[in-house]
């Protein structure tokens, strides 16, 4: 069950939601292919399994607005983390995800360039232009004490 | 909690926490963040050896990457100060201590201790940009988590003039700057036509991907870390602060206008 599950990783009971529309009002994403916080709790309450394969839930900002507008005190971004948690479950880290967590396994830190290089591919629009600027970035690894390293890597794993 | 006198001799020490961008796009943030630390006398210390808070998307991946990443940085470095909302928000939300540094400087060092070490007043019509992370959820809000006050107050005592606009507290696009890039830069262009429309001159922000967002995907307006403003305003030459860093880099003209 979709709602138990997202209960069990998030805490949010979607049970509460009734449906008044104040975290799709305020929400900054709302429409961009489609998303719309109300509805995902609804489907979510209903067990739809397309709140988790559709993916949609990735276009939360997590910006956290509607969670301090919500009359339920309910919040769309952690369940959204709940969704995609799942869905990583089932299927395995997603490209951006990979993207950043080998960038952490590898040299305990995040080198923004080589995230934008893994995760939209090469040649990448992304480092045309401004992004050739950047270029000289790529090469900073980070000086992530190696002990603490070898610990990243027990948590970041394969 | 600033008493009404400044307390210059009050020594204190703080774990810096860079943040991933701070060692490479955002450099110049952390050097200034260090600067007007030290200048307030904090002695900060800079924890490069720390390892990434897993950000955004090892939460969407497994929250207990996010929780085990965050529990090395508590246990080695105990509460971190950092300028990135997206690590302060991450940090906190993965169970471990932050306090974001624009809060720690108003709140611990205090605007009395701020306002006695500025050398010239800025004098510019300066647009505050909060973004989200360090204002919501509710729980880690550093002020009311939909109308604050505390970046404008501290512009204001550095002699800088705070303009006030809509998208103030609303997202930069960072988190969809890969999943969805147009609608990321259509964002970040919405941020700087509102500060715009609101007469600023100049964009500050408080947090390292904000100001990546904002300087990468727009060119209308100078967009500078508020830590640069506060160390020109506390005597740093324009040439020491990486301003030439940015896409959109702020005239030592502008700085100029009321200068004393
Ligand atoms: S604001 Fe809360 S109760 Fe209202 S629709 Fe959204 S989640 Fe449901
Ligand atoms: S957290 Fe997500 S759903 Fe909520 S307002 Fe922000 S973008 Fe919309």
């Amino acid at each position: 069950m979709i709602a138990q599950e997202v209960k069990r990783i998030s805490g949010q009971d979607v049970e509460l939601c009734y449906q008044c529309g104040e975290c799709v009002s305020s929400c900054q994403a709302a429409g961009i292919g489609g998303f719309n916080p109300m509805a995902m709790m609804h489907m979510v309450q209903l067990g739809m399994e397309e709140v988790v394969e559709g993916r949609v839930f990735e276009t939360c900002l997590h910006c956290y607005l509607c969670s301090v507008r919500c009359p339920q005190g309910l919040s769309f971004p952690e369940v959204a983390t709940a969704l995609s948690n799942i869905w990583t479950r089932r299927h395995g880290p997603d490209r951006i995800e990979r993207a950043f967590l080998s960038q952490i396994r590898e040299k305990g830190f995040v080198n923004p360039v080589r995230v934008a290089l893994a995760a939209s591919g090469l040649p990448s629009a992304w480092m045309l232009g401004r992004g050739l600027r950047l270029a000289k970035h790529a090469f900073e690894s980070g000086r992530v004490n190696p002990r603490l390293l070898q610990e990243v890597r027990r948590i970041v794993r394969e | 909690m600033s008493g009404s006198e400044p307390q210059l001799d009050v020594q204190l020490e703080v774990n810096y926490y860079p943040g991933c961008t701070g060692r490479t796009t955002e450099r110049s943030y952390v050097e200034t963040a260090l600067m007007v630390l030290r200048d307030l006398g904090v002695e900060a210390k800079l924890r490069e050896d720390l390892p990434c808070c897993g950000t955004l998307e090892a939460e969407l991946a497994d929250i207990s990457i996010q929780r085990g990443l965050v529990s090395i940085i508590s246990r080695e470095a105990g509460e971190v100060v950092t300028g990135c909302s997206g690590c302060y928000s991450n940090i906190i939300r993965g169970g471990g201590r932050a306090r974001h540094l624009l809060e720690f400087l108003v709140r611990e060092v205090g605007l009395d201790r701020i306002r006695a070490r500025v050398k010239r007043r800025l004098g510019i019509r300066v647009a505050p940009y909060y973004g989200c992370q360090a204002l919501r959820p509710a729980t880690l809000a550093i002020d009311d988590p939909e109308d604050p006050r505390i970046f404008e107050d501290l512009l204001s005592a550095i002699g800088a003039q705070p303009v006030d606009f809509d998208m103030k507290s609303k997202c930069c696009g960072g988190p969809l700057s890969l999943r969805r890039p147009d609608a990321a830069r259509e964002m970040a262009a919405r941020v700087v036509d509102s500060a715009k429309r609101g007469g600023a001159q100049v964009v500050a922000t408080m947090c390292n991907l904000c100001h990546f967002m904002l300087d990468f995907n727009t060119s209308s307006l100078p967009i500078v870390h508020f830590t640069q403003l506060m160390a020109y305003a506390f005597g740093h030459e324009y040439g020491e602060l990486g301003f030439e860093e940015s896409f959109n880099p702020l005239p030592k003209e502008l700085l100029s206008g009321d200068g004393r």
